[in-house]
């Protein structure tokens, strides 16, 4: 094994030859150290052997690429301690010189460096403050106990030759098989630690990094759990051929991990292709759409969003919506343009961080394509349509203010002035001891009247009892006030106060249309359902129909602030009447 | 006194002039607009004109109608009245010529006595401009107008003249004899550095003028 040192690649050099021979020496070993076993257990030495073999292969191939290469060391190091740790099936007189020691202290080792390559892959070091600490333990445990157990054993009491090499200090029967049992449990204790470390592991892991790591973990997970199986048969002293069959089955799981390895830098492999790939889809996008999704599905991330700039200070997603913000604490990557300035941005998982090559790769390629003209009028074009669309709230929201003022100044306002001047003819015809009462009547009922009016402008602007009960009351309300009849089957959750709001004036303003367009004795109904977090909200009359965006003037305004909220507003209308929809996304 | 009344708010319209005729003012002709008003003028012309600043739902016509009536019935005061107490819209109305126009909020139908000040005043050719304007470009802070050069019993006098009040309605408001408030006059002036003016409602868009800063 030591030739195979030697003969490892310099990275960059071919690994396919590297592999090969190193391949063939670990093979050529594992074979030449089976000899005296292969009559008597050819299948366990063929699994021997392959296991072997693979974990020395799948290490040089982790070499190769400078992100996995200490994985690699960590698995050609668990080759030679798999190796060494079978060398107990020798016969007495091949264990001879330090082979059996070697074989007793770092056996176990195999476990602890496969399982610290499994735990940290991809990454080169561990993550967690706790990982390290477990394999503080584990190091201390594997080390330290055996070198324990050598001291106060004979060689044959582990079933050597008794004439190997040993530590012998002071020989003691009892602590010995004390210390031998001890040394299991706590090795399965391990197993089963390191189990737990990788499904949490499993659990925190996202998108492409969650794809790179579940093999390896997947892997780890199974050795773990048939080792300590393993170990128990032979602590709790169970037949002959339940621990040999579990023997086997242990060693088989082992090579489940070579192959882990080469199932995710397989995947690695794909992925960087996958940008070369990129460039040739994004070279059919024909909308900003087309190119999210190309980066979407090329990196992995599908939430990924193409933000656009709108304004010096302010982007917007590539359909022209505000940013959540989520989407705004999301990792932003420049997508350059040729002048050195950037045309977009990608707001991308953080957890993709880890392979900003490939994010960088996929913005530069994405960048490049949006500078292209057929893209380039198609941001123009976006942008003009969020512009345009953010004026024509502005000048909603200023045509709502005065259409206010007007209403107190000819309104409520006309009244308490009337009320004014009632009192001030009350009061002096009080003076001049003649009857005021019928002045203070009239100004009783004016302010009666000024009263209704307040109310009446106040629910206008905000009804209170939407945002107390929610939308099924607020729209019970309005329907209690119309001439006509109208049928409610409205959701009784209750919503966020944007789409709440948003949803009671389409509504409010839809019902108007209906008594203004379809005729006296139409009627409506309202539909208010909620399902797969998409809020659909549904007006439909009998009437005549003919309601548009351009006619039902007051449904062009509202169908902005209902993009706003990611939604949209659609009229059908027809000889039987006319319908409504408005749909928006609420989670 | 007669007066025609011009307000769109019929409500309103239809309590100021009962009000009116409570204290014994003869109302000519109510009109909802421009052109009923002026008809109404023609026929019968009245003493003063009571009207809202705002004829219609477009914005202040009112002042555009006090020029027309300013140019063919000189001899008609003109007293708007305005649901908001804006200075411009005084201002406005005196560049046109300051002799028998009024300003008041619409508020004042509370206060009778101001009411028929002011209309007894501009019927009388002088001016009369809300108290509320005046106090509050008075209380407005400025490092521009030295206010605070003035005693207290001049601030006084400078806010009656700011109301467009002549030199006697001046002495009439506060129980000073004529003689003393023409000596505070002088004081003012000379303070602020304004000129003198002939005319007393001159005056008037003067010190309103000099109080916007």
């Amino acid at each position: 094994m030591a030739a195979m040192a030697s003969a490892l690649p310099v990275q960059g050099t071919s690994p396919v030859r590297a592999i090969s021979i190193v391949s063939l020496i670990a093979a050529a070993t594992a074979v030449l150290s089976w000899i005296p076993t292969w009559s008597t257990e050819f299948a366990l030495g063929t699994i021997y052997v392959f296991v072997v073999t693979s974990f020395a292969a799948s290490g040089v191939f982790l070499l190769s690429d400078r992100s996995t290469s200490r994985t690699g060391w960590a698995m050609i190091v668990a080759a030679i301690c798999y190796e060494a740790s079978w060398w107990w099936t020798w016969p007495p007189e091949w264990e001879i010189g330090p082979a059996p020691l070697i074989s007793f202290l770092f056996g176990y080792w195999w476990f602890a460096v496969g399982g610290l390559a499994l735990l940290r892959y991809p990454e080169p070091v561990l993550s967690r403050r706790y990982e390290r600490w477990y394999f503080v333990y584990f190091a201390i445990w594997v080390a330290g106990v055996k070198l324990f157990i050598a001291a106060v054993s004979e060689p044959e009491w582990a079933g050597w030759n008794p004439d190997a090499w040993w530590l012998t200090i002071a020989p003691h029967r009892g602590l010995f098989d004390a210390a031998s049992a001890i040394f299991k449990v706590g090795v399965m204790v391990l197993a089963v630690g390191l189990i737990v470390l990788l499904l949490l592991k499993i659990r925190r892991s996202r998108g492409l990094e969650r794809a790179d790591s579940l093999p390896a973990s997947a892997a780890g997970i199974a050795i773990g759990f048939l080792g300590s199986f393993y170990i128990a048969a032979q602590l709790f002293h169970l037949s002959k051929p339940v621990t040999d069959a579990l023997r086997t089955i242990t060693a088989l799981t082992a090579l489940i991990a070579p192959i882990a390895f080469l199932i995710s830098l397989t995947q690695r492999r794909l992925a960087r292709s996958g940008v070369a790939d990129l460039v040739v889809r994004l070279a059919d996008c024909t909308s900003l759409k087309d190119v999210q999704s190309a980066l979407r599905e090329v990196l992995g991330d599908p939430t990924m969003v193409l933000a656009v700039q709108a304004s010096p200070s302010r982007y917007v997603t590539c359909e022209g919506y505000p940013l959540t913000e989520r989407e705004m604490a999301r990792w932003r990557v420049p997508m350059p343009a040729g002048n050195g300035r950037s045309v977009a941005l990608l707001l991308v998982d953080p957890a993709l961080r880890r392979r900003a090559d490939l994010v960088r790769s996929g913005a530069v390629a994405g960048g490049l394509v949006l500078e292209n003209g057929l893209l380039r009028d198609d941001l123009a074009a976006q942008l003009a349509q969020v512009q345009a669309s953010r004026r024509r709230i502005a000048e909603a929201g200023l045509a709502e203010r005065r259409r206010i003022e007007r209403n107190l100044h000819d309104g409520a306002q006309q009244l308490l002035l009337r009320v004014m001047s009632s009192l001030s003819l009350a009061k002096h015809r009080a003076q001049r001891g003649r009857d005021p009462s019928d002045a203070i009547e009239t100004a009783g009922n004016d302010l009666d009247e000024a009263l209704a009016e307040l109310r009446n402008l106040a629910r206008g602007i905000h009804p209170a009892v939407l945002g107390e009960m929610g939308l099924q009351p607020a729209l019970q309300g309005v329907a209690d006030r119309l001439t006509i009849p109208v049928t409610l089957d409205v959701t009784a959750d209750r919503l966020p106060d944007p789409i709440e709001e948003t949803l009671y004036f389409v509504i409010c303003e839809a019902l108007t249309n209906v008594i203004r367009h379809a005729g006296a004795d139409a009627a409506a109904t309202v539909r208010v359902t909620l399902r797969d977090g998409t809020v659909v909200a549904r007006v439909a009359d009998d009437g005549r129909g003919g309601a548009s965006f351009e006619t039902g003037s007051g449904l062009a305004g509202l169908r902005d602030r209902v993009e706003t909220l990611r939604g949209d507003m659609t009229i059908a209308t027809g000889g039987d009447g006319t319908t409504v929809t408005v749909r928006i996304p609420c989670g | 006194m007669r007066v025609a009344l011009t307000d769109d708010a019929v409500l309103f319209r239809e309590g100021l002039a009962a009000l009116l005729r409570e204290l014994g003012i003869e109302v000519t002709h109510q009109a909802g607009d421009e052109r009923e008003l002026l008809d109404g003028i023609a026929a019968d012309p009245p003493d003063v004109v009571i009207m809202d600043i705002r004829l219609s739902a477009h914005g202040a016509e009112g002042l555009h109608a006090a020029e027309s009536i300013r140019r063919r019935h000189p001899r008609v005061g003109i007293l708007l009245l305005s649901a908001y107490a804006e200075t411009a819209y005084a201002v406005r109305l005196l560049e046109g010529g300051a002799t028998g126009v009024g300003y008041l909020v619409k508020d004042r139908v509370g206060r009778v006595e101001v009411l028929e000040d002011a209309l007894r005043r501009v019927a009388g050719g002088q001016t009369a401009i809300d108290p509320e304007i005046v106090q509050r470009l008075m209380d407005r802070p400025s490092r521009r107008r030295p206010l605070d050069l003035l005693s207290g019993q001049e601030r006084k006098v400078l806010q009656h003249m700011a109301e467009g009040r002549s030199n006697n309605g001046v002495a009439e408001a506060m129980f000073l004899a004529p003689k003393t408030v023409e000596k505070h006059i002088l004081s003012i002036f000379k303070k602020l550095g304004l000129e003198q003016q002939e005319q007393d409602n001159r005056r008037v868009l003067a010190v309103l003028h000099w109080l916007q800063g």
